[in-house]
This record gives structure tokens, C-alpha cells and sequence, in this order.
């Protein structure tokens, strides 16, 4: 089990694509931090320019809504470019793992020995995490990295332990596509559709279920600082807004500002309950792969008879 | 012309028997179909909030009753940001499966062995290509104009019909673009499906993170409902407090129009009314506005036509 995960995580960084994804997803990670300290240091410059206009036309001067910015605020738009980049990159591990055996034959030949389907799954699994957790692993680092040059100060243990909480979220987010791409992988034993499959479920996840149940339109979804519609407002998204505990998308962006002391609406909310849909769903698809698996034993027995 | 049109036919009749295709085809119109009728619903209630207020103006015998600040043409606003997102994929997609199909099939090889040359060829793929993005996208349009008749209780003017017609022609286009970027990175990949994987790695680049980059480092982007509206800044003070900034506005600019999807929104946006600076405006006025962005366009028209022409060689082709 545990030397079918390490085959897998060392084929995977032969594969130039997957490597020029992680290198785009790191690339961003830098940019991140960068994006935010520079957006935050010219809102308070527009801030302090209004209180100048303001003074001169003798109006009141409004309270500043960046006075106190938490440091680990600056790294916001993370919660955009896991499910953007990080995702697609998760939904090519997941589908590779399936797929490289395939076209290499090595199928068959492992199966000649004495390994269950069961192991092998677990395998592949677990090779899946290792390859997630070293990517999430590095990103955490570089955000770390990234918080001491542009704050020049260490986070304190507090935003430590968010930060890191927040990358778990993200590692258990992306096993979510891993997973997808795996299934998509077992289910239609085509590279190409496996991989439309699996964007199709990404799509929906990221800009169709948000639109639907929160009135987000598909762009607005991708600002971090985008607060969904007002309910109370609308008949149609009073009535939608049910859906919205399945809208893992919008969930793990609330639940991964909040955790990054950048959350619009605050830190009102309980955090658990928004967890709930992303656990039953890798509950839900690490059942739907195991029983995939074993169809295929049914299928490949059958052909072999 | 003969020798085009029944590439295009061919090319036509593939894609509609491809069923992950078709699959990616009915996911968009469903999703597009899904916004514009979330949109509409919207529109409904809005109109019947603003027939109440009339009603009540009317029996207080109010000698001013408010013009409804209502465009339907606005409503087109998620279907076009699908177009977008939804509809490059799908472009992306065609030109992977156009490619990779012929090498697998091994009928390239047979083509080439036609009095065909290349600007056949490329005609006519681009050309079968755009009779699928046409047939797309009329569908789309056309749930549209019903779906806003229907619902929103508003049919659309020809003026409105007109606009409409604008921005989705505009929308074919660049669906072509994301075409020819696909059919070139198969074209020149060893392993078609590596053609595909860095298809939607630059797709994720030019769509998704460039025009977010500039998004989220709007000034006005960093507070739910903007920043000048939550200051109550009207304006022409917004504009003088911006001028201070012009060297990060440049560049978050700049960031964003390196990305021809920005161009694309930018123009339909502008031309259907869904930026309030443009709406209502005359059509030729907004053009001429919006004439850098066509002109943006229209490169990169050139630059993958030609780039797909380039790569239609035996050599990338037999591969």
C-alpha cells in the first residue's frame, strides 16, 4: 500500500504539466501576499486623500474601515486561488492516479500480485494526500515567509495556528477534486472526458451553485471581499438560500476568510456547521470511489474470463 | 469554397456526435439558462416593487412619479460572464478534440494526401467551429429574450434585439479565440492530452487569475458594496482622489487588459448596459468608446488565425 503511494507521488513530479501547475499555484501564493499588502497600503492612501477632501469641504469625516487590518489579512485572496489554480491542479493529481496505470499497462501487473482492491485504493488515496500535503505544506511555508518580510515581524502562535488551520481547510478542499478527478478517472476510463467530467463538477461547485443559492454572479465570486445578496430582499433567494449549506465553494471561502481574520461579515457566524457539507462530501465520494473500485474488479474479471 | 465547406461539415458533424462535447454543450446552456432565469426572477420582483410604488404615487396623487431604473438588457450580465468562464472551456475543448481526434483516427494523414492546402484547411475547421459556437449561442439568446419576455414581463425593443445580437456575435469570437488556442497547443503537443492540461492552465491564467488580480486591487474593490459608496464620496471625488494613484492604477490596469476575457466583458458590457457609465447611451457612441478593446480583439483574431495556420504543418500535424 504504502509502495504503490510512493510510486505514484515520484511519477507525478515527472509530469511537466502537473509541475508547471504547482509552480503557477506557489507563484500565486508569493503574489497573494504581495496583492494584498499593496491593495491594503493604497486603500489607507485613498482613505487618508478623502479625509483631505472632505476637511476642505467641511463634511464629516467618515471612520476609517481599514484602521486596525490584521496581519493575517493580507493573504485573503488565498481563499480564491486554491479553488481556482490549487483545484484544477488537485482534480490532474487525482485523475493521473488512475490514468498513468492505465496507459503505462501496469495495471494488470500489480493486480498479479498478491494486492486487494482495497489496498490498492488506499494506496492511491494515500498517495494523493502525501503529493496534497507537500503542495499545502509549501504553501503554508511560503505564506509564513511572506507575512515575516512584509510585516517584518513573526506571526504571532495565534495566527500560526489560523494560518495553518486555514491550509487544512484548503488540503481536506482540494482532496474533495482530487477525489472527483479520481472518480472521473475510474468512471469514464477516458483522459479527456474524465477531465471535462471533473471541471464540470468544478464549475458547478465554484460559480453555479453560488449564483444560484446567494445571488453571486460568477466574476463577483472570485473577489474575496464580495458579501453575497441580501435575502431579504428577493422572494426567489429567500427560497434558494436553502441550498446554500451545499454551495462548498461559498463555504469554504467564508469559512477560509474567517480564519484568515478577513471574513466581511466578521466572525459571527459558528464556523463547525459550515464544515459539515465538506466532510459528508469526501465521506460521500471516498464511498463512491471504493465502489467504483470494485465494479471494475467485477468488469476487469469478466473480461478476463 | 466546396473543399471548406465539407471540412466544416465534418468538423460540425464530430463535434455533435462527441458526447462529452455535447455533455459540456447542455452543462452550459443549463447554467446560462439557470442565470438569466435567477436574473429574471429578479426583474420580476423588482418591477413589482416599483408597479406598487406607482400605484401608491398615483393614489397620493403625486404630481412626480420616478421613471423605473429597470434594463433588461443588464439581466444578460451572468450569461455573459458564462460565456466567459464556461464558454472558453468549451472553445478550448472543441479545438483539443479536433485535433486529437484526426491523430487518432489517422485521417490527417489522408487529408494531406488531398489537393487541400492550409488555408482550406484552417477555413475550414474555424468556419465548422463557428457554425457550433452560432448554434450555441442562439440557443442561449434566444432562452433570453424569452425568458426576460416571460418572466420579467418586458420584451425586448429591436433596439435591445440589436445590442443583444452585438454582444453575442462579439461572444462567437472570442469563443473562436480559446478555439484556435486549443486546436495550436494540441497541435504542438506530443501528447494531445497535455495540449488539453495546458489549454486550461492558460485559460486559468488569462480568464480566471489576471482579471481577478486587477479586480481585488481595485480601490473600490475592498469593501462589500465598494469603498467610495460606504464613504459616501460622490463621483467627481472619487475621480480626483484616484488621480493621486495613477501609477498602481495603471498597473492593476494593465494587468487586467493583458487579458483578452477583460476585453471581451469590457465591450459587452459596455454595449448592452450593463456598466451604468454606458447605459442607455447610443450605440455608436459606446463603440467608439469601446473601440481600444475591439482593437484588442481583433489582434488577437490575427494572432491565433495565424498561429493556428502556422501550426496546421505536416509535422505537428502526423505527429
Amino acid at each position: 500500500m504504502i509502495s504503490i503511494a510512493l510510486q505514484y507521488a515520484r511519477s507525478l513530479v515527472r509530469e511537466k504539466t502537473v509541475v508547471v501547475l504547482m509552480l503557477m499555484l506557489f507563484g500565486i501564493t508569493i503574489a497573494s501576499s504581495f496583492i494584498g499588502w499593496s491593495s491594503h497600503h493604497t486603500v489607507i492612501a485613498a482613505y487618508n486623500q478623502t479625509i483631505l477632501t472632505f476637511k476642505s469641504s467641511g463634511k464629516v469625516i467618515p471612520p476609517n474601515p481599514f484602521a486596525t487590518q490584521p496581519a493575517l489579512s493580507i493573504l485573503k485572496n488565498m481563499v480564491i486561488y486554491v479553488p481556482l489554480v490549487g483545484a484544477l491542479l488537485a482534480i490532474i493529481i487525482g485523475q493521473i492516479s488512475v490514468m498513468a496505470d492505465n496507459v503505462a499497462g501496469t495495471t494488470k501487473l500489480i493486480f498479479s500480485r498478491p494486492i486487494s482492491r482495497r489496498d490498492y485504493l488506499a494506496g492511491k488515496l494515500m498517495g494523493i494526500s502525501y503529493v496534497l500535503l507537500a503542495i499545502i505544506s509549501i504553501c503554508l511555508s511560503t505564506s509564513v515567509v511572506s507575512l515575516l518580510i512584509i510585516n517584518s515581524q513573526l506571526p504571532s502562535v495565534r495566527e500560526l495556528a489560523k494560518l495553518f488551520l486555514f491550509y487544512v481547510l484548503s488540503f481536506c478542499y482540494l482532496l474533495f477534486f482530487a477525489l472527483v478527478g479520481f472518480l472521473a478517472a475510474l468512471v469514464t476510463r477516458s483522459q479527456s472526458l474524465a477531465l471535462l467530467g471533473a471541471l464540470a463538477v468544478w464549475i458547478v461547485v465554484s460559480f453555479v451553485i453560488p449564483q444560484f443559492a446567494s445571488g453571486v454572479s460568477p466574476v463577483a465570486s472570485l473577489n474575496p471581499a464580495t458579501a453575497p445578496v441580501d435575502a431579504t430582499q428577493s422572494a426567489f433567494f429567500r427560497t434558494t438560500q436553502i441550498a446554500k449549506p451545499l454551495s462548498l465553494g461559498e463555504e469554504y471561502k467564508s469559512v477560509g476568510l474567517k480564519l484568515l481574520d478577513a471574513s466581511p461579515e466578521g466572525d459571527r457566524t459558528s464556523t463547525l456547521p459550515q464544515l459539515i457539507p465538506l466532510a459528508v462530501s469526501l465521506v460521500g465520494i471516498t464511498f463512491l470511489a471504493r465502489r467504483r473500485m470494485n465494479l471494475l474488479t467485477v468488469h476487469e474479471e469478466t473480461l478476463n474470463d | 469554397m466546396t473543399k471548406v465547406w465539407t471540412l466544416a461539415r465534418h468538423e460540425y458533424q464530430a463535434a455533435v456526435r462527441s458526447k462529452s462535447l455535447v455533455a459540456l454543450l447542455a452543462t452550459f446552456i443549463i447554467v446560462t439558462t439557470v442565470s438569466i432565469l435567477i436574473a429574471a426572477f429578479t426583474f420580476k420582483s423588482k418591477l413589482a416593487d416599483y408597479n406598487t410604488y406607482k400605484a401608491a404615487a398615483q393614489a397620493a396623487k403625486q404630481t412626480y412619479i420616478a421613471a423605473p431604473q429597470l434594463f433588461p438588457l443588464q439581466l444578460l450580465r451572468g450569461a455573459i460572464e458564462y460565456v466567459e468562464i464556461i464558454g472558453s472551456v468549451i472553445a478550448i475543448t472543441l479545438g483539443y478534440m479536433s485535433v486529437a481526434r484526426e491523430r487518432s483516427n489517422r485521417t490527417m494523414q489522408l487529408l494531406l494526401s488531398r489537393p487541400v492546402t492550409t488555408f482550406q484547411l484552417v477555413s475550414g475547421r474555424i468556419f465548422g467551429a463557428f457554425c457550433i459556437f452560432i448554434s450555441i449561442i442562439s440557443v442561449t439568446g434566444l432562452i433570453a429574450v424569452i425568458a426576460i419576455g416571460v418572466i420579467g414581463d418586458t420584451w425586448l425593443t429591436p433596439g435591445e434585439l440589436g445590442r443583444l445580437g452585438i454582444a453575442y456575435g462579439l461572444s462567437v469570437i472570442y469563443m473562436l479565440l480559446f478555439y484556435c488556442l486549443g486546436a495550436i497547443l494540441t497541435l504542438r503537443s506530443r501528447a494531445p492530452i497535455n495540449g488539453l492540461i495546458t489549454g486550461f492552465a492558460l485559460w486559468l491564467l488569462i480568464v480566471m487569475i489576471m482579471p481577478q488580480i486587477g479586480d481585488t486591487m481595485d480601490v473600490d474593490n475592498q469593501v462589500p458594496g465598494g469603498l467610495f459608496h460606504a464613504l459616501q464620496i460622490q463621483k467627481s471625488d472619487e475621480r480626483a482622489i484616484l488621480a493621486h494613484f495613477k501609477t498602481y492604477e495603471t498597473i492593476r490596469n494593465d494587468i487586467e487588459i493583458a487579458s483578452i476575457e477583460k476585453h471581451y466583458e469590457r465591450f459587452n458590457f459596455a454595449v448592452t448596459g450593463i456598466k451604468d457609465q454606458y447605459n442607455q447611451r447610443p450605440l455608436a457612441e459606446v463603440v467608439s468608446a469601446k473601440r481600444a478593446d475591439l482593437g484588442w480583439l481583433g489582434g488577437a483574431v490575427i494572432v491565433l488565425f495565424g498561429g493556428l495556420a502556422m501550426s496546421m504543418r505536416r509535422k505537428y500535424i502526423t505527429r
